[in-house]
């Protein structure tokens, strides 16, 4: 078999963002609005070819949020390659939870690729987090975009940007 | 001890049965060397030696063989979910895999609850926010109406304070004139009922502000009864109604009530049964006992079905649609001021067998003393002006002014007059007045800041406030501000008198 290039990328966020239904969308492309709290890990792989001409297979580690790391959730980010920080727009406190996330993240696994994502753009009106809120994200030079797992909104590019910044020579 | 060998093998068998383990070997170039168990009960039908392991199996993917650590669920191909440990031993690193579906499936049970609950709290408390909001912006809305209805009714106040000044005072001087006198009391008739529609329209605005009007303090019952025979015995008359007014033997004169709010009932509940008479009485019965105060009005109007008898003491609510004037508030107040004081006002009605309306409120008795006997007896005769006093009175409406003006200089007093706050503190540190009259609400300088300014440079003669605004803040802040009394406007020309005198000579 050849060596096909392979990162592990893993989800994480507090517990009902949407990070099960982004991989869901990105994988299978499909939503459904029924909330079932994952419980552990589901690990899904797809095989990507980004702008820089490299494929690659992701192996999409799909785990159980909450609002800090527990040592089994230590353990399932082991080796992690790249991560999808995932807020919901609704909810001002899951924001919180991804920041301090993102330090104990940072302090295990040390500078690597990550986008954020403001998930359930579909429910704009219901936001919590205002654009200035995503303003101040960016401007600490993160990449950070708004999403919707259930309309597909960003879900694509959200994982592509991570592919490419994984497959840069 | 070392177990016998049927039982380590039963127990054995055992653990296969339950946990299905399911043993990797890997060597150092990630390869599968070698297996134990059933790889095909997790959903990994074909695997062979040699295979790349990270591949084959994706939880094995950024695993580096240091150290031993373990992944309690992980979802296999066929959805079943696996205990997995990495143990790292020399040349192989190994994973051993057993079922922990059922435990999952228990344990996302409960997490799924608790998931469920925190969004629901999160929801719920979302949505108490909004209500929050929503709520205060409603308060504040009320509010400011009230606020309007307030400021409007004070407006109207103002001009009908020196209409009704003025018919007493022409009827003072007009005896000799009937057909001028009949003119007058038309026109007297009608302030009094607009003054009376504008006060239920801002007693309303009051209680809905939740704005407390009662002052209880001492009153003269049987002259507050007397005063209600009077007003209606002309409207009895006029309709051709039998009017039948009785006292009980036993009734305290001096009462603990407050007697602009006991009238405003009579007059509503009297009113409201002259007003939908048209023959036959009205019977009013007010009996005095045990500190108590209890009137029945009786008429032979129309009465009231069951069903309305509920609506008739809602605001802007009225029993029907008769074409009658008013604004629907008389009862409704009513019942509200009756409440407030401490009573219950109720009604017992039938179509065709007139309207009885009852309350009953406390009325303690007081035990006045000779002092304020002697005081309240108005001495009204040989004065000189300027000899019962100076009084200070601070006002801009001219009409009210001159009025005043008349009033006092009768009484014998001298009248210095100021037409705004500034000019009042002046001419009060000039003259050191024996009373202030002083207008609340005036341009430049209000009467609150004045009066403030005063007390501050040592006036101490009394100051008597003097407005239209009969908000309950307002007068907490005029008695902040160093006022003595508090008079609402319209003011009755002999009551002033008679404050003004009682205020003079305490200070003498
Ligand atoms: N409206 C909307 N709902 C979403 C979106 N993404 C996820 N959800 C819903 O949010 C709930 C939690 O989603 P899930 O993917 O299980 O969140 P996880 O706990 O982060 O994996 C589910 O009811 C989803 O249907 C989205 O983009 N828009
Ligand atoms: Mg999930």
């Amino acid at each position: 078999m050849s060596a096909v290039l392979s990162k592990k990328v893993c989800l994480i966020g507090d517990f009902a963002v949407g990070k099960t239904s982004l991989v869901a969308r990105f994988i299978h492309n499909v939503f459904s609005d029924k909330y079932l709290t994952t419980l552990g890990v589901k690990i899904d792989t797809k095989t990507v070819e980004p702008e820089t001409g490299v494929s690659l297979k992701m192996i999409i580690w799909d785990i159980a949020g909450a609002d800090r790391l527990s040592t089994a959730d230590r353990n399932y980010l082991r080796g992690a390659d790249a991560y999808l920080l995932v807020v919901d727009g609704t909810r001002r406190d899951t924001l919180i939870a991804a920041l301090d996330l993102k330090q104990a993240v940072d302090r295990m696994l040390g500078d690597i690729p990550f986008v954020l994502l403001v998930n359930k753009s579909d429910l704009q009106s219901d936001w919590e987090i205002t654009t200035q809120d995503i303003d101040l994200l960016k401007d600490r030079n993160w990449a950070v975009l708004t999403s919707s797992a259930m309309q597909g909104d960003n879900v694509e590019l959200a994982f592509t940007l991570l592919a490419e910044e994984l497959t840069k020579p | 001890m070392t177990l016998p060998f049927e039982i380590a093998r039963k127990l054995r068998q055992l653990a296969t049965d339950r946990l299905r383990p399911l043993v990797l070997i890997i060597d150092r170039n990630m390869r599968l060397s070698a297996w134990s168990g059933d790889a095909e009960f997790y959903g990994f039908p074909a695997i062979n030696v040699g295979d790349d392991a990270q591949q084959t199996f994706d939880f094995l993917t950024g695993v580096d063989s240091k150290e031993a650590f373990d992944l309690p669920f992980v979802a296999m191909p066929n959805g079943l979910y696996a205990h997995v440990d990495i143990i790292p031993g020399g040349q192989y690193l190994y994973a051993v895999l057993m079922d922990s579906s059922e435990e999952h499936a228990r344990q996302q049970e409960l997490q799924q609850k608790a998931n469920e609950l925190a969004l629901l709290h999160y929801t719920q408390t979302a949505l108490m926010k909004e209500l929050e909001k929503a709520k205060q912006l409603a308060d504040e809305a009320s509010e400011a109406k009230g606020r309007f209805i307030a400021s409007m009714s004070h407006e109207f106040r103002v001009p009908l304070t020196s209409l009704l000044g003025y018919c007493s005072l022409l009827r003072e001087r007009w005896q000799d004139h009937q057909q001028d006198l009949q003119h007058l009391d038309a026109i007297d008739r009608g302030a009094k009922h607009l003054m009376a529609l504008i006060n239920n329209v801002l007693d309303q605005a009051r209680i809905e502000m939740d704005e407390t009007v009662i002052t209880p303090e001492s009153a003269d019952l049987l002259l507050i009864a007397n005063d209600i025979r009077s007003v209606f015995e002309p409207i009895a008359a006029q309709k051709k109604l039998a009017f039948k007014f009785a006292i009980s033997n036993e009734f305290a004169r001096q009462v603990l009530v407050d007697d602009t709010r006991l009238r405003q009932v009579l007059i509503n509940i009297v009113g409201n049964a002259f007003k939908y008479t048209q023959e036959g009485s009205v019977t009013v019965d007010m009996r005095w006992h045990e500190g108590r105060l209890r009137v029945v009005v009786t008429d032979t109007g129309p009465g009231i079905s069951y069903q309305q008898q509920g609506h008739v003491f809602k605001a802007f609510k009225r029993a029907d649609q008769s074409g009658q004037s008013g604004a629907g508030l008389g009862l409704s107040i009513s019942k509200r001021l009756v409440e407030l004081m401490g009573g219950e006002l109720s009604l017992v009605s039938e179509p065709g067998a007139g309207c009885a309306f009852i309350f009953d409120l406390p009325a303690p008795e007081v035990n006045h003393s000779a002092d304020e006997e002697a005081a309240a007896v108005i001495v009204n005769e040989g004065k000189v002006a300027g000899q019962a006093g100076v009084i200070l009175l601070a006002e801009d409406n001219d009409d009210i002014v001159e009025l005043i003006r008349l009033y006092l200089s009768e009484a014998g007093y001298e009248l210095l007059v100021a037409r705004d706050g500034e000019q009042a503190t002046q001419l009060a540190l000039e003259h050191q007045p024996d009373l202030i009259l002083m207008d609340m609400n005036m341009p430049k300088v209000d009467g609150f800041t004045a009066t403030r300014q005063l007390r501050d440079s040592g006036f101490d003669n009394p100051i008597v406030a003097l407005t239209a605004s009969p908000m309950d803040s307002d007068r907490a802040r005029a008695r902040q501000a160093g006022c003595t009394e508090y008079v609402l406007k319209p003011i009755e020309m002999a009551q002033l008198v008679a404050l003004a005198e009682r205020l003079t000579t305490a200070n003498a």
